[in-house]
């Protein structure tokens, strides 16, 4: 289980932008989102304007309706799932660890389970990898100030046991919030051939794009 | 996708770089090092450009133009549906009906078929042998009624592709309902391409095709 976090950490979430961003992806106005938390549309203002903070219990529930507006289970099933997944997930959190990787994760680097989980991306991976996670920081996305990231780089692994593997992956990359609250790295991707690397990259424009939240 | 309302900005004043960047970022709470990142320079170039010292060099005041226009398009959540389209994995809604209502981005490159020409479309039109197959054993075991919380599978998928030509490959598959706003049920279908030996020693390991893991 996903430990909880230390209150000073919880601060972090820049609450503006995740209420902001959550009311108008759901194309609510003000009054309807306050209507919802049994606040005033005055207090809904207040907080997206950064005049005030929410309260604890408002956070969990603004969370509450990110979560179903993405997601239709539990976290535990969510995590147990993206275990499972064939395809190339993980969950990362702000500090870089990789707290769940799936079995396509492993199957495409030819590693076991414990080979990535539990060690940080700056330290198993080179290159295209640990940029984009220094991107994503900077870009404020642990915070809640990115909606979503696309990108194209080249990952180098390094296994525990000193094998390296490179690969091609296409990336997409969005925030999901775990108790703490807190925002961890959902990344998904693919490995891709030498000329979709090239399509992807010509068609975004770069090694990646960040798009913010509104 | 419920769009927010766009604001038309003042056309009679010309406004500064300067003013112009402060803007679009405090209004879409952007940080400095986030736009230096999108546009390709440092965060002192921009801290630059909005203290007023410099401006933008045309190349770059054209990409910045582009991105406060793209940004006006809004970047909503990525909901459930959005993120299966735009995975770069293989993925798909379908209906119970067995329509195939969102594709991902590395399904239809897999198949290399236009989205237009998948999305909308009856899955035994599109794919022949495993899937359509699959999509009856999960309506008989009663998947649409949310009785398992995932299940399994190794598929091969046969299709068509946009050429006309017979295409086939090997699919490692997790499968899972997913109750929508509207609440109903759909197959999310995602999986990833294995290769001949691995299928046959999942299919081993399933003990047939399929593996069901019931809801709690």
């Amino acid at each position: 289980m996903i430990q909880m976090l230390s209150p000073v950490e919880t601060q972090a979430i820049h609450w503006p932008s995740v209420i902001r961003h959550y009311r108008l992806s759901k194309g609510l106005k003000q009054a309807a989102l306050a209507h919802d938390l049994g606040v005033t549309q005055t207090m809904v203002s207040r907080w997206e304007s950064g005049a005030a903070m929410p309260s604890h219990r408002i956070q969990e529930k603004v969370v509450q309706l990110y979560w179903r507006a993405q997601v239709s289970v539990s976290q535990e099933a969510w995590l147990q799932r993206i275990g499972q997944h064939p395809a190339l997930i993980g969950v990362i959190d702000d500090s870089g660890r990789m707290r769940r990787v799936s079995r396509g994760f492993q199957r495409i680097l030819k590693c076991r389970r414990h080979d990535l989980e539990g060690r940080f991306v700056q330290e198993a991976f080179q290159g295209g990898l640990v940029d984009l996670f220094d991107t994503l920081t900077t870009s404020g996305f642990f915070e809640g100030r990115v909606a979503s990231a696309e990108s194209m780089d080249r990952f180098e692994f390094h296994g525990a046991d000193g094998r390296a593997r490179t690969l091609l992956g296409h990336g997409l990359h969005r925030p999901t919030f775990l108790p703490g609250p807190r925002i961890v790295w959902l990344l998904s991707g693919a490995e891709v051939s030498p000329s979709v690397f090239r399509d992807v990259r010509s068609r975004i424009g770069g090694a990646r794009v960040i798009r913010k939240a509104i | 996708m419920p769009q927010p309302p766009r604001k038309k900005a003042d056309v009679s004043e010309p406004e500064t770089w300067r003013g112009r960047l402060r803007r679009f970022r405090f209004s879409r709470n952007v940080k400095q090092a986030a736009l230096a990142a999108d546009l390709g320079v440092t965060q002192a170039m921009v801290s630059r450009w909005e203290s007023g010292l410099v401006d933008p060099s045309p190349a770059m005041q054209a990409r910045i133009e582009k991105i406060i226009a793209d940004d006006d398009e809004a970047t909503p959540l990525v909901d459930w549906r959005s993120y299966t389209a735009a995975f770069p994995g293989l993925a798909a809604v379908i209906s119970q009906t067995g329509m195939i209502e969102t594709a991902s981005r590395g399904l239809l490159a897999l198949m290399d078929r236009t989205r237009d020409s998948v999305e909308g479309q009856a899955l035994a039109d599109v794919f022949r042998g495993d899937i359509p197959e699959l999509h009856e054993r999960l309506n008989s075991i009663g998947f649409f009624d949310e009785s398992h919380e995932s299940v399994e599978s190794a598929d091969k998928y046969c299709f068509v592709d946009k050429n006309g030509c017979d295409a086939s490959c090997w699919v490692h598959g997790l499968h899972w309902p997913h109750r929508g706003e509207d609440g109903t049920v759909r197959w999310m279908l995602s999986g990833a391409r294995i290769d001949e030996a691995e299928y046959r020693e999942l299919r081993t390991i399933l003990s047939g095709r399929i593996h069901p893991v019931s809801a709690r």
